[in-house]
């Protein structure tokens, strides 16, 4: 067991405080712990599972991007594949991501995903995520990780070779995109975020760049 | 900035079966210095106004166009960006952002500095995707941004964003440049073009993606059941109850 520290970050800047006091809802709550599979051996012991409601904790981080990713799309309640990223992204996700645990992390990474045969699958999620990033920018590391855990790595190190690889960078540049074109119930500074956030991947993590921008 | 990154310590196994364990440390407080920093502080506090709240939004503008009367607003960022930990990238990113919305030519300087300086690389783990670098890239890109606002008339602001072009050797922040260039003048490509290694040329000739072409390609096997949907927010329980006196 590896135990850290952290300083609390500015909850306004990242949107915690606007996420924040929407996850704080026991319905959601119940539900996304099932849907996600976290289990308390992985979010007690000072990462949030004593007050899910303490947007300064991890869990209630994780939480925030996991409504990001749920409720963004204009048509929810609708999920359809027939949509947009934005519409199914949350729906995939939660079926493709094993369970979700928090850990220290070294500093060096986001988040990293286990999968495979003989593998036990599972998303961990670093102090990065929690404390790094922004609620928009968490959720589509959601749909990064989901994709790998649906089976699909990169290709070339860690990026991806092209946008026709269809891996987890260009369903991330996806989810950012659409939630910034027409994400609601958040902000338009959070859209210009996620909006540079995926120009930035999309410059950096394609071995042939795409050759557009969003 | 980067000389001030905090080192998370840990004794960690990386595949460990039981938890980790975490504890919180407070922060110095960043904006109690100045009248200067307590309103930066207070744009700060709506910049997330979300488009229901009309008062937080509004409240938003008057600090911009407060921000924007005093003289100190730039000086009085670039201290606190010099104070603020490196691992809150989205304070960081917001102040700038601020910053770019109060328009002041006075930024220029500290969006150009901030936009040129490297990214170190040296703490990312390669075996992972994202790293926390990325908040550093996010940072310079929202610098970029508030050139490109400043470059609207402003040769000087034209030339900063050349010079990020020609000294910042990461590809997605001389990019966001490249492209904030070539919306002032889609001619400057042949300038810019000496600055760019070959790998780097397709940042001239880039175009902006209609939002319908952003779709993953989903696999029939790869769409999953719908099962465990999420709760409708149920708008019920917020409406106010009448109370029936008996």
């Amino acid at each position: 067991m590896a135990s850290c520290t952290y300083t609390v970050p500015n909850l306004v800047t990242s949107g915690d405080s606007l996420y924040g006091p929407r996850i704080c809802w026991q319905p959601f709550v119940d539900w996304a712990w099932d849907a996600f599979d976290f289990d308390k051996d992985d979010w007690d012991d000072g990462f949030g599972y004593d007050n899910v409601c303490d947007n300064t904790q991890p869990l209630s981080r994780a939480m925030s991007g996991v409504w990001c990713l749920t409720y963004s799309s204009p048509r929810f309640p609708s999920e359809s594949y027939s949509g947009n990223i934005l519409e199914w992204g949350g729906r995939f996700a939660r079926n493709a991501i094993d369970e979700v645990d928090g850990r220290c992390g070294d500093g060096t990474a986001v988040a990293w995903t286990q999968w495979g045969p003989f593998a036990d699958d599972k998303t961990e999620l670093y102090l990065s995520f929690f404390y790094s990033r922004s609620v928009p920018e968490r959720a589509g590391t959601l749909i990064h990780e989901a994709r790998h855990a649906d089976g699909k790595g990169h290709d070339s190190a860690n990026r991806d070779s092209s946008w026709g690889y269809n891996g987890a960078w260009r369903w991330q540049v996806c989810w950012l995109a659409w939630f910034a074109f027409e994400g609601t119930g958040t902000t338009s500074a959070l859209k210009t975020l996620a909006r540079q956030r995926a120009n930035i991947i999309l410059a950096s993590q394609f071995v042939t760049p795409p050759g557009f921008t969003v | 900035m980067d000389e001030r990154r905090e080192r998370i310590v840990c004794d960690c196994d990386h595949k460990s079966v039981t938890g980790d364990s975490l504890e919180a440390k407070q922060d110095e407080r960043l904006f109690d210095q100045s009248a200067d920093a307590w309103l930066l502080a207070r744009a700060l506090g709506h910049l997330h106004a979300d488009e229901a709240d009309a008062e937080g939004r509004h409240d938003y503008r008057q600090a911009i166009e407060l921000l924007g009367r005093c003289s100190r607003a730039s000086a009085t960022v670039a201290q606190i960006l010099g104070r603020v930990s490196a691992h809150d990238v989205p304070l960081r990113w917001g102040m700038l952002h601020v910053l770019a919305d109060v328009g002041d030519r006075d930024a220029l300087g500290l969006f150009a500095e901030v936009a040129a300086a490297p990214i170190d690389e040296a703490h990312h783990d390669r075996r992972a995707c994202e790293s926390p670098s990325d908040g550093e890239r996010l940072v310079r890109v929202m610098a970029v941004e508030g050139l490109a606002r400043l470059a609207r008339g402003d040769e000087d602001a034209r030339r900063a964003l050349e010079s990020v072009v020609a000294e910042q050797p990461d590809a997605a922040v001389r990019s966001a440049a490249v492209q904030a260039l070539r919306a002032l003048d889609p001619e400057v490509g042949s300038r810019l073009a000496e600055f760019l290694p070959q790998d780097q040329r397709w940042m001239l000739e880039a175009r902006t993606a209609s939002i319908h072409e952003l779709v993953p390609e989903i696999e029939a096997s790869e769409r999953a059941e719908l099962v465990l949907g999420p709760p409708a927010q149920d708008r019920a329980v917020s409406r106010p109850q009448i109370k029936k006196e008996c």
